[in-house]
């Protein structure tokens, strides 16, 4: 039973740490945090169902687009509500983000009502049995796709010229600009590949949980963020990792414990790690920005 | 010294103000031309297709009764009111509802908690409340003005587990339950009882509505205990997340489902994972019984659907709440609710109901449903 639910955990894990990285890369960009980070998985799910269930597109073409569409509205996100207020209070830049939440909520629910809706199946569930533990094949996939954006994200920071100068843009804006780059695009651009790991992780959630409503970027976004707080938010590996371990702790104590107390464990666990580490486990000490 | 002497005055002047205000509302509800009804379900939110399924039966009875002149020759206006399903919710609209002095009596709420939060505030104000959905055991025992159409859990549990161990033979079991009011209340009458017959409980699993997900963890669990079959007290959405997943995982055992999962939103969210699943009720579209029947051709007329349990619940309250309005001859508060008490044999779609003292109704009868091919059958024994 151990291995099983591990491999459960690790499933929802790699799902929360996609979600996780689009806080962490707004929150090392902006020193923001993106509340509306959630909604951008469900309209992920919702514009892939809208064009495989409703359209009858090419599945492939779906998802990309649908990928692509997020990916825009993460850039639209950024302009029209964090822009004008980048050098505003925290608490305004806060207030907007969960502003940017309702509305895109609400935008979903009058466009796709507020029922549950089926996701497209398109791939048929197979069941692989080793011993006693079963993996089905969309967990597998689930686990690479999660796997191969990660690697890329990963390639794209730190060997790219573009991750350059977003990883500069993070630590010091105004000397960024002054180095003749625009940082206004590679805000925009930190934004898109955000947006795009979340709405590929609301598509694979929504494949294999075969079901999408219009709220469910709450639970998700919630949890996603206490991922990247557990593993230091603004630290890229910190806050994969930080997804994998919130989704061990909650299948081990909802295994062993009881599923009752399974989101009480997982936040208990984010205040006893900002207790003793306040910047995460593997969060580096920052030097507040005035 | 004059400070306080000012507030004195100001009070006093504020109660004199309210007290004419509620002078004047009583005054106006006896010139009425209409008796005014409200109703509280679940309009919007997670749980809206419960609220719409309610606001059909109710749309139905209330225009065949206005149709046929009303009652105490005077037409039902009926107000609706959104609790969303929540307690919290549910308490303010109950507040607005017997503020409102011209409402003389309340059809719902519909969840159990919602009425359990609402229940104590019409009891206080001596507004008569006849539940549509609400099973929790505890419901009639908010007092003597709360009543309630459907057959409660101590009842539902009871029957349920009466016939899993006994004909179905099925002795270690596995509960899963949605944590509120409802699923604690129908799981917990179901243990108890499963138990008392000598069967065993294997792993007793829970989640929060809305907001849970993922089941592989409790389905992983419920593997591993052994259980021959899953007792799941669950709502359409989490409950077809629960059989893909459970199916997902290699675990092919029967689904015994509440009540609550009856709705068409369950076989087509839960797809294949749903065929097999069996469903218990008290009502079923093949029922040979006049009053369904009746019940059923009016509603496809209206709606160009089939019908499942909650609109008749709807529909039988309403015409229970315009019989008792008839019977006391009187839009007075306590009439109504003594006449509602003395509700004998009233025949509707939801079978007979009789209410007792405690104002649940006895007398309807369990059917037992299973998902085949995409629709709701009734089970071959």
């Amino acid at each position: 039973m151990l291995f099983q639910q591990i491999l459960n955990g690790l499933t929802i894990g790699a799902v929360y740490a996609l979600v996780a990285l689009g806080y962490t890369l707004a929150y090392g960009i902006l020193g923001l945090i993106n509340f509306s980070h959630g909604e951008i998985y469900m309209m992920g799910a919702f514009i892939a169902f809208t064009c495989i269930s409703i359209f009858n597109w090419n599945i492939w073409l779906s998802l990309i687009l649908a990928v692509v569409i997020c990916g825009l509205i993460g850039i639209v996100v950024e302009i029209v509500a964090f822009r004008s207020i980048r050098h505003g209070a925290r608490s305004s830049q806060l207030i907007s983000a969960i502003g940017v939440s309702i509305v895109l909520q609400n935008i979903a629910m009058l466009t796709w009502s507020s029922r549950t809706q089926p996701f497209p199946q398109i791939i048929t569930t197979k069941i692989i049995k080793i011993n006693d533990i079963v993996i089905s094949n969309l967990q597998i996939y689930i686990l690479a796709t999660a796997v191969i954006l990660m690697v890329t994200l990963y390639l794209l920071l730190y060997k790219s010229r573009i991750g350059i100068a977003i990883r500069a843009t993070s630590q010091d804006p105004d000397t960024t600009s002054l180095m003749g780059i625009n940082v206004n695009k590679i805000i925009s651009i930190t934004f898109a590949v955000g947006s795009v790991l979340g709405a590929a992780a609301g598509i694979l959630m929504g494949l294999y949980y075969n079901s999408i409503v219009f709220n469910m970027g709450y639970t998700v976004g919630l949890k996603a963020f206490v991922a990247a707080i557990l593993g230091g938010i603004g630290n890229i590996p910190g806050t994969m990792l930080g997804g994998i371990l919130l989704g061990f702790v909650e299948s081990i104590s909802a295994g062993f414990i009881s599923s009752q107390y399974k989101d009480a464990l997982a936040f208990l666990i984010m205040i006893i790690v900002l207790l003793v580490k306040p910047t995460g486990i593997f969060g580096t000490k920052e030097v507040e920005k005035v | 010294m004059l400070k306080s002497k000012k507030i004195i005055v100001l009070i006093s002047s504020i109660l004199i103000i309210s007290l004419l205000g509620v002078v004047g509302c009583s005054n106006q509800a006896g010139d009425s031309k209409v008796i005014k009804l409200a109703t509280a379900a679940p309009m919007t939110g997670d749980y809206a297709q419960y609220g719409e399924y309610s606001k059909e039966g109710l749309e139905l009875a209330l225009e065949e009764i206005n149709k046929n002149g009303g009652v105490l020759g005077k037409q039902i206006e009926l107000v609706y009111g959104d609790d969303k399903g929540d307690p919290k919710e549910a308490v303010s609209v109950a507040q607005k509802f017997v503020n409102d002095r011209k409402i003389v009596a309340i059809l719902g709420h519909f969840f159990s908690g919602a009425t359990l939060a609402a229940g104590p505030i019409y009891e206080q104000n001596g507004i008569p409340a006849l539940a549509i959905a609400s099973t929790n055991p505890d419901v009639p025992k908010v007092g003597k003005y709360i009543f309630r159409i459907n057959v409660g859990d101590n009842y539902q549990g009871m029957q349920l587990a009466k016939w899993l161990y006994e004909k179905k033979g099925i002795k270690k079991v596995a509960v899963v339950y949605d944590n509120n009011d409802y699923g604690k209340g129908v799981s917990n009458v179901f243990i108890k009882n499963f138990k008392q017959l000598g069967g065993e409980i294997t792993t007793v699993e829970s989640y929060i509505g809305g907001q849970e997900k993922d089941f592989s963890v409790i389905v992983t669990k419920i593997k591993e205990s052994n259980a021959e079959a899953i007792m799941m007290a669950s709502y359409p959405t989490e409950g077809a997340l629960i059989a893909q997943q459970a199916r997902n995982n290699g675990l092919d055992i029967p689904l015994i489902c509440t009540d609550s999962i009856y709705t068409d939103d369950f076989i087509k969210l839960g797809g294949k994972a749903a065929e097999g699943a069996i469903v218990v009720s008290y009502f079923h579209p093949s029922d040979p019984r006049p009053e369904v029947q009746e019940f059923i051709k009016k509603f496809k007329e209206k709606y160009n659907k089939e019908p499942n349990s909650w609109s008749p619940y709807a529909y039988d309250a309403m015409y229970v709440m315009a019989d008792a309005i008839k019977r006391a001859g009187s839009t007075d508060k306590k009439a109504i609710q003594k006449a509602l008490a003395e509700t004998k044999n009233f025949q509707g779609a939801t079978g007979i109901t009789t209410f007792n003292q405690d104002g649940e109704p006895e007398g309807k009868d369990l059917i037992i449903l299973t998902v085949k091919n995409g629709a709701y059958v009734p089970l071959d024994e």
